[in-house]
């Protein structure tokens, strides 16, 4: 039985599809997203136990996003990956409600492990 | 005066429709071609990451035969450099986590030994798509042939080979670099530093010291922008140095990386006061 649910959102199909691999289990479900609108509709349908995001994608803006990703699922860890990282982003997404923030490329096995303690928390 | 008659008008107005209807049509074809053309891609792309993924969860790689599916797409030259550009992805991806990943896989679907044939294509562009393959998807193995490129006539090949000639052999490559008479494109100079960041974050300091030695113009800003780049403050007197050059964009550039390896400008200003006096009549650089 499925009781554990994730939420991939990227721009880039390619890096959702790759992650998504990693975290699909009997117990665990992932959804992939593409668009701000699509996002908004899959949080308000049911809600997910964390979500790994890029910083921008299609639809809002870089920080009004996380905000109101933050709104929508005030009870679930998000995660954002991005490649870009200026001095004080990861403390800024902090402040505006992300659990973490991690830069691109991944360390595969850190990140996993990282998504499984979120998931058991 | 010519007047038109009922018949007439009926058969304009009929043609203009014809030939509304059928651009109608025509635009219709190409956004339904263009629509399945995306389908097929993300197909791809999926198919291709899901493959890659799973090589991840087993310590050996997969039989040639479980990669039969790709086959179809090494034939074409247009799916060969979107298999590529999918497969570049995700090496930027898992560079950190397992390099040789994606080499590995190129390895046993075929595509490694279809790019060293492209890299004696006579297609300009085949040879440069092929060079791209090699040094982003991590084929070492053709360092040879693409080394014998870096003077080639045509300025892409030429500058693609450069850059693969950085990714191979890091900071000994700015030494070979010197060599060469041609200009680096500032393109080219941004790719040779994002690639040595990526590549090689620890700086050779004999390398870099050859190659400034070597005292090439031509790459006289590459080197003022990775000193700047890599925070090199003992090759500050390099940077002074060319802060009075009268090359465009080289005084700009050599100003800015000696601000970023802790220079501000007024100490560069008074240092280059008491060098030449005549510079108290340069402005201020802004920083």
């Amino acid at each position: 039985m499925i009781n554990k649910r994730i939420l991939i959102v990227h721009e880039d199909p390619c890096v959702s599809y790759f992650l998504e691999h990693f975290f699909v289990e009997p117990t665990v479900s992932v959804q992939i997203e593409s668009h701000y609108a699509d996002v908004v509709k899959a949080i308000s349908k049911e809600p997910f136990d964390v979500i790994i995001t890029d910083l921008t994608i299609n639809g809002n803006f870089t920080y009004r996003y996380l905000e109101s990703l933050r709104e929508y699922a005030p009870a679930t860890s998000i995660v954002v990956i991005s490649e870009i990282e200026f001095n004080g982003t990861k403390d800024n997404l902090i402040q505006m409600g992300a659990n973490d923030f991690v830069t691109l490329p991944l360390d595969l096995w850190g990140f996993t492990k990282k998504i499984n303690r979120l998931l058991c928390a | 005066m010519r007047i038109i008659t009922t018949e007439g008008l009926l058969f304009c107005i009929g043609f203009l429709c014809f030939c509304i209807t059928t651009l109608w049509g025509v635009l219709a074809v190409i956004l339904l071609n263009k629509r399945q053309q995306t389908e097929r891609q993300k197909t791809l792309e999926k198919n291709i990451v899901r493959a890659l993924a799973k090589t991840f969860d087993q310590p050996k790689n997969e039989s040639a035969a479980n990669f039969v599916w790709v086959k179809p797409y090494l034939t074409n030259n247009a799916k060969l450099w979107l298999l590529g550009k999918v497969l570049i992805k995700v090496n930027n991806l898992l560079h950190g986590t397992k390099p040789e990943a994606v080499s590995s896989f190129s390895d046993a679907i075929g595509l490694t030994a279809i790019i060293k044939t492209k890299l004696g294509s006579t297609d300009w562009f085949e040879k440069v798509m092929a060079i791209r393959l090699s040094h982003e998807l991590g084929l070492k193995q053709h360092l040879p042939e693409i080394a014998l490129l870096c003077a080639h006539e045509n300025t892409f090949i030429r500058r693609e080979s450069q850059i693969a000639l950085v990714v191979f052999l890091g900071w000994q490559s700015l030494v070979l670099l010197s060599e060469y008479n041609f200009p680096i494109s500032q393109w080219q100079q941004i790719c040779i530093i994002k690639k040595l960041r990526k590549y090689y974050p620890t700086v050779d300091r004999a390398s870099i010291g050859t190659a400034i030695e070597a005292n090439n113009h031509n790459i006289t800003r590459l080197l003022i922008l990775i000193i700047g780049h890599f925070s090199m403050h003992q090759y500050n007197t390099y940077l002074r140095k060319h802060t009075n050059s009268e090359e465009e964009g080289i005084s700009d550039n050599a100003y800015q990386s000696l601000h970023k390896v802790g220079y501000n400008s007024f100490d560069t200003w008074v240092e280059l006061c008491k060098r030449n006096k005549s510079t108290l009549s340069k402005p201020l650089p802004i920083s």
